[in-house]
């Protein structure tokens, strides 16, 4: 079919959406020619409108502008949740959303081969003419016409400021272009670009919450509560059901956060770390704070960008104060996203969590996999805790797993770990081995030399880590030509750094955990060993390079999404508040920093949820959200329950001050993705390992 | 292949690897060895010995000086252990086996309280001699060099003095001994003292290798226990310093070759099939040797 008669053409059949809406006794007028299509490009041959807002950002627009009273979207990637989540508005429809609807709307997608969650919503006007229009969505003729007619319960509350509406929306770090057109955003034909009358810009535009209306009490049709100028959205997704319609929960009693880190024993080192932060961050939700952030548009469309630094500065060994000892001189035009916003904590509108305060119940794991067992059914079983925020090592991770599996807990595990965990009770909000491996083996190989001797911790995530640098290290010309793995209670190396200096590499790969092992490195700077190391767990964690006196860390490398020294304006206001509730303490490794946000996320994902049920909070965070940690903005993936990273490769010289070299503005945790796993359709409790997948094979791992 | 370097390098590790089985048994030899007591706190002692290293290290003293304190220290609080709870369980082994095990849960866990999760760490001795592509560090060649003196200066109180003959006849025979004018109390106390501060010296001296923590001693517990008991009780010095070299020559070359964990697991199939074969350990087996040669004589 020819573009140019798009416009005469009859389909041989309504879509449901509009077959639905008939039978809920819509008279259809007209149609529109719409200009857009998958991922909003603008078709090359027909005029795009003079408005804002592809897909079905327009229905959003339309119906805040008052064109209708209403008006209903899809999306994949954010299309009607954008306009949404500038108003929240939650309306328990059990089961009436039809399934045809979803997969009639996924059908273009299917010819990707991509599995993406696909949103119906319908954007109102008014909140009492809902069930009609909620009818458009129905599961059939005869529920569309009983929902048109049926009286539907609707809470309104307050929004969140969302963070793409605030002027430094992480889009401005993609070297934006601010010519008479505007802000370059992708998807937007080049032809409409150059168009002189088509002006987008991003303006601040203030959240129409204030006229919302706080009574909880369902409306029905016969109160007219006219909200003038509210776009209100009902989102449904297809997999949402359920909301709380009654009144807030009226009980005072403080919401639990279940915690078991190390504070003992061989990890302590990281433990204390970690509960310092979740500490700070409940004390922080309990006097009224959050970390900007709301349900969001997937990061996919950021991509994986670098940028090599001219010169990027150096930052002080000593104390945290994160004095820059060298400034990097002349700054380079393509300029690393450095320059950030300075306020991510904002005000949440409430002390705590739903007016209850947030409670933390935090124990001593010891290092010892048989006590996290004992307490982590203590903190499910006994406290019944509303959620569990564990884990340091990958061991200790799969020993309480299936304890939480077998009751359903919310389980955070905030750890940089070797990936693969689809388990749809669990959320893992640290990095995974494709967003750290990857960058640091290629900026190794291409500087120092292929060859590469890997010492790991022998157990789970030592081996799998290095059976991750094995697989793709030959993608960028290298190769191990060794690997040794050492028990966690081995401190003694002599034999190790024996082998390394005759196998001769370029680098070394160092996965060591624990700080037994961590006593390689003066072992091996005492003995005289240069070689350039490359980790993804040492220095950003166990700070070696404050532990142990230079030169022990000279010549290290790690691509971390976060560690202390990270030299922007929100992590050293992030760093400040920190020190001031401790301080005492020495570093804050990555791990801590990512328990601080995803404490943070909790709270956001149960407010907008408006419980405390699990099951529920469940559903809310697979809604996938952005939120603006220390270390940048973080997404949160729904399919996958792992989270998009901003990474930057930091590099610890013979003083062990540390600078950043390089760094990816976002990479996704794509490797679950690949494999296919979508925990919202298909809950699965296990761990992917490489095993599993055919691409390691071919490398007889 | 650099001949020279390489043949250095196996020399040097098994240099290292004996020095680290004969610092951690050094205290071990005495108390089970000698006394007959199967002190499972050994490891904590050791961790006692670096605790205190740790503790005057970071206020300015140097290193040795730190040791030698190391020394006083944990050998007055094994005099005082002996003098409680130690004394009343000679003969009984079981009973000092578990009195000593929780001896060791309440040390660990009371440092853990007392002095948090760790301590400032001790800075390993700079320097190394390089040779082709190898480099030996001066610390471990010390290290060797220090247990070699230790194990002769304790052969030579025990062969050469009034006292360590004394401390000899007691262990042979504690009645006849008293019988014939030995304090054995006394003996008794002066003999655990010694074990407690050598373990406690030994944690010092291991120290720079090792994070310094409340269950770091776990670590040397193992290694300990192997070394003395494959030396065997006949002659415990003897005995230790076989084992260790014994040892040490099964776990370097498959150490170098396969990896350390594979030494390791070399080391302990070694005490194995060694414990199977002679269950009195070595030392047992070497004497039963010169004895008969020296009854053919």
């Amino acid at each position: 079919m020819r573009p140019e008669n798009c416009k005469d053409y009859i389909p041989p059949q309504h879509a449901i959406v509009g077959r639905k809406t008939r039978c809920a006794r819509a008279v259809i007028l007209v149609k529109l020619q719409i200009t857009d299509g998958v991922y909003a490009d603008h078709h090359p041959n027909i005029p795009p409108p003079v408005w804002p807002g592809a897909s079905s950002r327009r229905s959003g627009f339309a119906t805040a502008a008052g064109l209708c009273c209403a008006s209903s979207g899809s999306d994949s990637t954010g299309s009607i949740r954008f306009p949404l989540a500038a108003n929240v508005l939650v309306v328990d429809a059990e089961d009436a959303i039809s399934r045809q609807i979803t997969s009639e709307t996924n059908r273009p997608f299917e010819k990707l081969k991509r599995r993406l969650s696909i949103h119906m919503a319908v954007c109102l006007r008014w909140a009492a003419r809902s069930g009609a229009c909620l009818a458009m969505l129905a599961r059939s003729c005869r529920d569309a016409v009983s929902i048109a007619r049926k009286p539907i319960g609707i809470s309104v509350k307050k929004a969140c400021a969302p963070a793409y509406l605030s002027k430094s929306f992480p889009l401005a770090s993609l070297r934006a272009d601010k010519t008479a057109n505007g802000t370059r955003a992708r998807g937007v034909a080049p032809a409409w670009r150059r168009r002189k009358g088509t002006q987008m810009t991003d303006k601040i535009v203030d959240s129409h919450v204030d006229a919302v209306p706080e009574s909880p009490n369902p409306i029905g049709p016969h109160r007219r509560t006219v909200v003038k100028g509210l776009a209100a959205g009902v989102a449904l997704p297809t997999y949402l059901r359920g909301f709380e319609t009654s009144a807030y929960a009226q009980t005072s009693a403080p919401v639990k956060m279940g915690f078991i880190e190390d504070e003992s024993g061989n990890l302590s080192v990281y433990g204390i770390q970690k509960l310092h932060a979740a500490q700070l961050a409940v004390a922080e939700i309990n006097d009224g704070k959050t970390l900007k952030g709301s349900p969001d548009i997937g990061a996919g469309f950021l991509g994986a960008e670098a940028t090599a630094a001219k010169n990027p500065p150096v930052i002080s060994k000593d104390g945290t104060s994160l004095a820059v000892v060298d400034d990097g001189g002349a700054k380079s035009p393509v300029d690393l996203a450095y320059v950030e916003d300075a306020d991510i904590l904002v005000d949440s509108g409430e002390k705590g969590i739903l007016g209850r305060e947030l409670q933390l119940l935090s124990s001593d794991g010891q290092s010892n996999n048989a006590v996290w067992q004992q307490l982590a059914r203590k903190l499910i079983q006994e406290d019944k805790v509303d959620v569990l925020v564990a884990g340091f090592a990958s061991a200790e991770r799969e020993a309480i797993r299936p304890i939480v599996d077998q009751f359903k807990q919310l389980y955070f595990y905030t750890n940089q770990y070797e990936g693969g965990v689809a388990d749809a009770n669990t959320f893992c909000t640290g990095p995974v081995c494709e967003q750290q491996v990857i960058p640091t083996v290629q900026y190794m190989v291409e500087k120092y030399g292929p060859k590469c001797y890997t010492i790991a911790a022998d157990y789970n995530f030592g081996q799998l880590t290095a059976a991750w640098t094995k697989a793709f290290i030959p993608l960028v010309g290298g190769k191990v030509i060794g690997e040794e793995f050492v028990p966690l209670s081995v401190s003694e190396f002599s034999q190790v750094i024996a082998r390394i200096q005759g196998a001769k590499p370029d680098w070394v790969m160092t996965l060591l955990v624990g700080q037994n092992q961590h006593n390689y490195y003066p072992q091996a700077a005492a003995a005289g060993l240069k070689y350039p190391m490359a980790s993804t767990v040492n220095m950003a964690q166990g700070y070696e390079h404050k532990r142990f006196a230079p030169p022990s860390l000279a010549r290290m490398h790690n691509a971390i999404q976060y560690q202390l020294e990270v030299p922007t304006v929100r992590n050293r206001a992030f760093v400040k508040r920190w020190m001031t509730m401790f301080p005492n303490d020495p570093y804050i490794g990555e791990m801590a920093q990512n328990t601080y946000f995803t404490i943070h996320l909790y709270a956001k994902a149960t407010r907008l949820a408006h419980t405390v049920d699990q099951q529920k909070v469940k559903r809310c965070l697979e809604l996938g959200w952005n939120i603006e940690a220390p270390e940048g903005s973080v997404f949160l993936e729904p399919g996958t329950h792992h989270c998009a990273h901003p990474i930057r490769l930091a590099y610890c010289d013979e003083k062990h001050n540390v600078s950043f070299l390089r760094d990816w503005p976002m990479i996704q945790a794509w490797w679950l993705q690949r494999l296919g796993v979508n925990l919202i359709r298909n809950p699965e409790y296990k761990q992917y390992t490489p095993d599993e997948d055919p691409y390691f094979k071919m490398f007889a791992l | 292949m650099d001949v020279i370097g390489v043949v250095a390098s196996v020399v040097y590790q098994f240099c290292t690897n004996a020095a680290f089985l004969l610092l951690c048994a050094l205290g071990l030899i005495i108390i089970l060895g000698m006394m007959n007591i199967i002190n499972l706190a050994h490891g904590e002692l050791m961790m006692m010995g670096a605790y205190a290293a740790s503790a005057s290290y970071s206020r300015g003293a140097p290193f040795w000086l730190a040791a030698i304190i190391a020394f006083v220290a944990v050998g007055i609080f094994g005099a005082v252990l002996e003098a409680t709870i130690v004394r009343r369980f000679y003969g009984r082994e079981l009973g000092a086996l578990v009195v000593t095990w929780g001896v060791s849960l309440v040390l660990s866990q009371g440092f853990l309280l007392l002095f948090g999760p760790f301590m400032p760490p001790i800075q390993i001795p700079e320097g190394n001699i390089a040779l082709g592509q190898y480099s030996f560090s001066y610390y471990w060649i010390s290290m060797f060099l220090i247990a070699a003196l230790l194990v002769a200066a304790l052969w030579w109180i025990y062969n050469r003095t009034d006292i360590g003959l004394q401390a000899r006849a007691t262990m042979q025979n504690p009645a006849m001994a008293r019988a014939l004018g030995v304090d054995t109390r006394r003996i008794y106390m002066m003999t655990f003292t010694l074990g407690a501060a050598l373990a406690g010296l030994s944690g010092a001296l291991l120290a720079p290798t090792t994070s310094i923590m409340p269950f770091m001693g776990q670590q040397f517990v193992a290694p300990a226990f192997i070394t003395v008991v494959v030396g065997g009780a006949t002659n415990v010095i003897a005995g230790a310093v076989g084992s260790s070299l014994l040892l040490s020559l099964v776990k370097t070359p498959v150490g170098f070759f396969l990896g350390a964990f594979l030494g390791t697991v070399a080391l302990l199939l070694a005490a194995l099939i060694i414990i199977r074969l002679l269950p009195d350990g070595i030392s047992a087996a070497i004497q039963r040797r010169l004895d008969l040669r020296h009854r053919m004589r």
